[in-house]
């Protein structure tokens, strides 16, 4: 007997093999590639953030349990400490709007309030910020699971319907495609306000009042 | 696939409805047994993610199925479980072909099966992917993430380790 004789039985067992049915995945797959899951894990949560995009604020524990357990923003993940290895931000390229509404894979909203853009800079397609003077507004694809009321939090992060106040500067961190953790910097006061428009989450940061923040979310 | 990798997410899902049956093949094979669904899932949401490292030019299945193999080791290495899940017979049919040793009466395959499974774990890998998924030899080793000479040699020694057990079912007949 000859290895040949040894392959043509082995490839004639692979027929007879029982292996159960197939499952249809992927409905399941496409959803969990959309929706960011509750975790408690941060490996878990990290795997979740790759979804879509990732930002993670510094905060103490207290906050970071508080305002996680009541809001899911996709992609928002409060950290205590920063990731493990970060490397430094996406090289950013500055775009017409026109540019920026074709790389971006959602509708770009302008607050009616922040009037015209003074530049408008894409981040290798995994978010675009809008400029306005010490004002800016980063927008990625996300999305949130509605909570109500108005809590406060230690540190005087704030929960505002379904809007997050944070009224102190802190890096961002932000993951790409590959999974590598990239920060910025604040810039200015670095108050902030997060928020979820349709499937797409907005950070607006800079030098507002949280009266100012809410109205151009409104607007 | 180019649609895919530029993040159209139903060209993907027609990529998953595409390949899940052989995800799933692999998946089981390879010993995860009762979780291959899960572990075929979990391989598409993690291909996903990856698809940015994924070269255009390059072949979508063994990439794909790399992953598959890696979510069923991660299985194993979560549960402890060392061990393979039984794999059995599909349902009883008698073919008997006296003069071609390539077909096997439904005893012999079971005694070919269980020999299968009690090869050493690099082994029964090499074999499972080669023979029982039908893979090219290159194809194999970037399932396994191995040289081509690696599985080349593991293939020789698992056929050598066979071949008596076989010997031994055709000399009874």
């Amino acid at each position: 007997m000859s290895d040949s004789d040894v392959e043509a039985a082995l490839r004639d067992l692979s027929q007879n093999i029982h292996v159960p049915e197939p499952p249809n995945v992927t409905a399941q797959v496409l959803a969990n590639i959309n929706t960011p899951r509750r975790r408690n894990r941060w490996l878990a949560a990290l795997v979740a953030a790759v979804t879509a995009f990732a930002i993670a604020f510094a905060v103490s524990p207290a906050v970071r349990a508080g305002v996680q357990h009541l809001l899911e923003f996709a992609g928002v993940e409060f950290r205590t400490e920063p990731p493990p290895t970060v490397a430094p931000p996406l090289p950013s390229q500055e775009v017409s709007l026109d540019e920026a509404r074709k790389q971006m894979p959602f509708e770009i909203y302008l607050p009616a309030e922040l009037g015209t853009p003074d530049r408008i800079t894409v981040h290798e397609g995994r978010f675009v910020t809008l400029h306005y003077g010490n004002i800016r507004l980063d927008q990625f694809d996300g999305t949130i699971s509605s909570t109500a009321g108005k809590l406060i939090y230690n540190e005087g992060v704030e929960q505002i319907g379904d809007k997050i106040w944070i009224p102190y500067p802190h890096v961002f961190f932000y993951i790409d495609r590959n999974g590598q953790w990239h920060d910025e910097e604040p810039r200015g006061t670095g108050k902030t306000l997060l928020w979820q428009r349709g499937q797409v989450t907005m950070r607006l940061e800079g030098d507002l009042t949280e009266e100012k923040a809410l109205e151009i979310s409104e607007s | 696939m180019a649609r895919a990798i530029a993040g159209d997410q139903a060209a993907y899902g027609e990529l998953v409805t595409r390949y899940t049956a052989l995800a799933h093949r692999t998946a089981y094979l390879l010993g995860a047994g009762a979780d291959a669904g899960d572990v075929v899932q979990e391989a598409f949401v993690k291909a996903y993610r990856k698809l940015g490292t994924f070269r255009p030019e390059a072949d979508f299945k063994p990439w794909l199925l790399k992953i598959v193999a890696n979510e069923t080791k991660n299985l194993h290495r979560g549960r402890r479980r060392r061990n393979l899940m039984e794999l059995k017979m599909a349902t009883i049919t008698e073919t008997v072909d006296h003069d071609d040793p390539g077909t096997l009466v439904d005893d012999s395959r079971a005694k070919l099966l269980k020999a299968v499974q009690s090869l050493n774990e690099h082994d029964r890998q090499v074999v499972t992917c080669r023979y029982l998924l039908d893979l090219s030899e290159a194809e194999t080793a970037q399932t396994l993430n191995l040289a081509k000479g690696t599985v080349k040699s593991r293939l020789s020694r698992a056929l050598a380790k066979l071949r008596p057990m076989l010997e031994e079912v055709a000399h009874e007949r």
